[in-house]
């Protein structure tokens, strides 16, 4: 009933959620709580678009735990992580009837890092860990999963591999071909192996010989790998030694030009003629590589190179592969190190030629100088704000960046990081709600940015998910949030085919 | 396909049963009032040693099928849990309607887990309100380790599953045992029921009988067997008569008769009573099979069957006013609601 006197309220715009502060301090053009709304144009809103399922396959998968945006050479799939029981299965979905795997079967798998490459995926499996602070209190952590690895997988069903390789074994012989020509004297041979994946083992089987100026060189005995993953194998020579010391190891090689075995059954390499002049590309780097690669909780791409962090072991170190090699990581000069502060790291990823590396609460920045890793200065950015693991937004259905630009989302909030923490952060207008959030649990956060329909969609701790739409603006007063439930609870999100969401959903 | 309500894929419901009134005939039956979830069928059973008249006599036992594809829970559904939830406590609120004289309630209520009895025998016209508290605990059938298929669910709970018995005697006077001469008045239009105890089985007759009525005697037709009975005739064991209006005049009535056997003789006032059973728990009104004159609603219980696997790859769909799930494994999707949209302002409505 009017009130003389006094004029209603008109509401024409529904700005979001507000949930900062007291409810009496709430704006009129805000809603103090709603759920699975969503905003449509730039006042209105409504109910939030349904679901429905995304595999017409008699047995779809199930409890699926984390899966991510897959593209290959054909199309736009799905990587997916399911548990069963205490195994982890690696599933490639790629489309909705065609799934291949398990690619992958690892106990006690509870997440996996993942980054494409080439077509190709490389996998990482997650251990859950915990560690105890100073007041009793139980923190959770995620790192490689103990004695596991980097995988490989093709892409095209086949199981997936470790990545990386083990070096031949075995012992040449060596003998004079037919007539060419070598730098005559004593020379170290050995022969390195080459993955499907392009991976080049150190080199193995060295054997020493002295070679005649006016013979080439022939090889048998040359050992094969009984890997299918091996493809070709390549030799490698030292130039001439002299006051050889009997250390096979402690020579440069080289790849002798127009020297390999296309295949891994051949065990002979006939009539190779070389001059130690023509030894220019070095394979002395692949004896420091890692043969296996520890698994890590972070794999992202800077400069071409994989990176690979927060192993088993040392949860402060970033693997940072040779250029275009992503199973290359050298064990010696291969490393960029954060300070240790007892927590690992979380996430990185390059924005603008800089490679951020995030702890739970700090982040650093590296920057290629055009050395080995080893030598890349470290900047802190950030002493306070860091990122959890799965707390960058990817964008549409690849990389991270967007308008130059990160979202993060760290205990602070959901933040645009440019290089630094923007303030306020987007979630300013939601911080009761966010600090609802369980801390222990902000590993389940994981965010997709879709700039053709404008809005930041993330699982959030409750497994549920957080549309914040920012068709009006994406700053902390513009963006429209709203959380939305299903009937089970969210797991892991992704786009695809440039702004499908795809949602993952669990048992319960 | 209709669209169920997200919380349906609990597979969680509240069972419900029609009692009937005075002289009803409708046969309780359990209903399941959330379409689309499963069937269930119950055996109606009387509790021993209450007369059903105008009586209310109920006692539920609950044989839940699950087996029904379209509507229960699909053929290759895993599940995780299964929570039978009974009424904890409740008021319930017994009414004697007008009409009725030496109403005596007997009431007895049981849950799942045993029967508690009430005070009985409870004389009056007017309400009587008393608490109810079950001492039964929720079953929790918790599979979530290791599910199980709906022939599991079946074999392990498909029968018996006993939600609550009820039972309210209303609008009579208590049994009497007796083996000597006696007699009672009554109003007009009364009926009177004896069962006999000596055989194997409660049976009664219809003869015409004597009545002496303020020292008159009259015959009152039994109408499917008119027997004249001499004046001061034994009246045979085990027998039933009706007075009308048109029989009996004004004034209390007065019977007789001899036995030398056992046997309980109960008297049921011609006006129905009023039994109004009322709780917070477990009893609402508002559902009305058609036959029955009275008709309660009463909650029996919640059964919650988890299903387990609705896990899956989902796709948001623009547009699409429903969310449609998995159901483990034979392929089938359900729809459901999309869970309780709604936005709310700070300001006052």
């Amino acid at each position: 009933m009017p009130i003389r006197d006094h004029s209603g309220i008109v509401i024409d715009k529904f700005n979001g959620l507000y949930d900062r502060g007291d409810v009496d301090s709430v704006p009129s053009d805000h809603f103090t709580d709603c759920q699975n709304v969503k905003y449509i144009a730039t006042s209105s809103f409504g109910t939030r678009d349904g679901v429905g399922i995304s595999q017409d396959v008699a047995v779809p998968l199930s409890n699926v735990k984390r899966f991510y945006n897959y593209p290959t050479q054909t199309g736009q799939t799905l990587i997916v992580l399911t548990i069963d029981g205490t195994d982890g299965n690696i599933y490639h979905v790629v489309d909705s009837t065609t799934v291949f795997g398990p690619i992958l079967t690892i106990t006690g798998m509870m997440d996996f890092a993942f980054i494409p490459y080439a077509g190709r995926a490389y996998i990482s499996p997650i251990g859950y860990y915990t560690i105890t602070g100073l007041s009793n209190d139980t923190l959770n952590i995620e790192k490689g999963l103990e004695d596991e690895f980097l995988y490989v997988y093709a892409g095209d069903g086949t199981p997936a591999r470790k990545a990386a390789g083990d070096p031949l074994s075995g012992s040449l012989i060596i003998a004079n071909g037919a007539a060419g020509n070598t730098d005559p004297g004593f020379h170290l041979f050995g022969f390195v192996a080459e993955t499907s994946s392009g991976y080049l083992t150190a080199p193995g089987a060295i054997t020493g010989f002295t070679t005649s100026s006016s013979f080439s060189v022939s090889f048998t005995n040359v050992p094969t790998s009984g890997d299918p993953n091996i493809v070709k194998r390549h030799l490698v020579a030292t130039k001439v030694i002299t006051g050889y010391n009997g250390d096979t190891l402690g020579y440069q090689f080289f790849f002798v030009p127009n020297a390999t075995i296309n295949n891994d059954t051949d065990t002979f390499l006939l009539d190779i003629s070389f001059f130690d002049a023509d030894l220019l590309e070095d394979a002395s780097h692949l004896l420091d590589n890692f043969a296996e690669i520890p698994a890590g909780a972070v794999l992202t791409l800077y400069h071409n190179r994989l990176c690979l962090a927060a192993t088993f072991d040392d949860i402060s170190i970033v693997l940072v592969s040779a250029l275009g090699e992503p199973e290359a990581i050298s064990q010696i000069d291969g490393l960029l190190i954060v300070p240790p502060d007892g927590n690992p790291i979380t996430n990185a990823q390059e924005l603008r030629d800089i490679l951020y590396v995030f702890k739970r609460a700090r982040t650093v920045a590296f920057v290629d100088n055009g050395n080995v890793p080893s030598s890349w200065p470290m900047t802190f950015i950030d002493n306070a704000l860091g990122a959890s693991i799965h707390g960058i937004a990817t964008v549409l259905d690849s990389g991270s960046a967007s308008v130059d630009a990160l979202i993060i989302a760290n205990y602070k909030g959901i933040n645009l990081f440019n290089g630094t923490y923007i303030a306020p952060e987007l979630s300013w207008k939601i911080q009761n709600f966010w600090e609802l959030q369980d801390r222990n649990e902000f590993r389940l956060i994981q965010m997709v940015n879709d700039p053709v329909t404008q809005q930041i969609l993330l699982v959030i701790p409750d497994k549920r998910i957080l549309s914040g739409n920012y068709l009006n603006g994406m700053n902390a007063k513009n963006i429209r949030w709203a959380p939305w439930g299903f009937p089970r609870d969210i797991n892991t999100i992704a786009i695809v085919n440039i702004s499908s969401v795809i949602l993952g959903m669990d048992l319960l | 396909m209709p669209v169920k309500d997200f919380d349906a894929l609990n597979m969680s419901t509240t069972f419900s049963g029609y009692v009937s009134g005075p002289g009803g005939t409708a046969t309780p039956v359990f209903t399941d009032f959330d379409f689309g979830r499963w069937n269930v069928s119950a055996s109606d059973s009387q509790i021993p040693g209450v007369i059903c008249s105008s009586n209310f006599s109920y006692e539920k036992t609950g044989d839940v099928d699950f087996t029904n594809p379209i509507v229960g829970i699909p053929a290759n559904a895993l599940i995780s849990k299964v929570e039978v939830r009974y009424p904890r406590s409740t008021n319930i609120v017994v009414l004697a309607g007008s009409g009725g004289f030496a109403s005596i309630f007997t009431i007895e209520a049981r849950f799942h887990d045993g029967s508690i009895t009430l005070p009985s025998n409870v004389a009056g016209n007017n309400t009587y309100t008393f608490s109810l508290s079950g001492s039964s605990a929720d079953q929790i059938f918790d599979y979530s380790s290791s599910p199980i298929t709906r022939a599991q669910l079946i074999s392990n709970h498909g029968t018996q599953i006993l939600f609550m018995g009820l039972s309210v005697s209303a609008g009579g006077i208590a049994g009497i045992n007796n083996s000597v001469n006696y007699s009672l008045n009554f109003d007009l239009g009364f009926r009177i029921r004896v069962t006999y105890t000596d055989g194997p089985f409660s049976w009664y007759i219809k003869p015409t009988v004597k009545v002496i009525n303020g020292g008159k005697i009259r015959t009152i037709q039994d109408p499917e067997d008119i027997l004249a009975v001499p004046d001061g005739d034994v009246v045979p064991p085990g027998f039933e008569f009706y007075g009308t209006d048109d029989d009996f005049p004004s004034g209390p009535v007065f019977v007789w008769w001899i036995s030398d056997d056992f046997f309980q003789f109960f008297v049921f006032s011609p006006i129905s009573p009023s039994v109004i059973l009322g709780g917070s728990d477990w009893t609402n009104f508002g559902a009305s099979p058609p036959t029955c004159a009275v008709c309660l609603t009463i909650a029996l219980g919640e059964l919650t069957i988890l299903i387990a696997n609705a896990s899956g790859i989902y796709t948001l769909t623009q547009g699409k006013t429903n969310d449609t799930l998995y159901l483990r494994a034979d392929s089938s999707t359900f729809d459901f609601k999309i869970p309780n949209p709604f936005g709310k302002t700070g300001l006052v409505p």
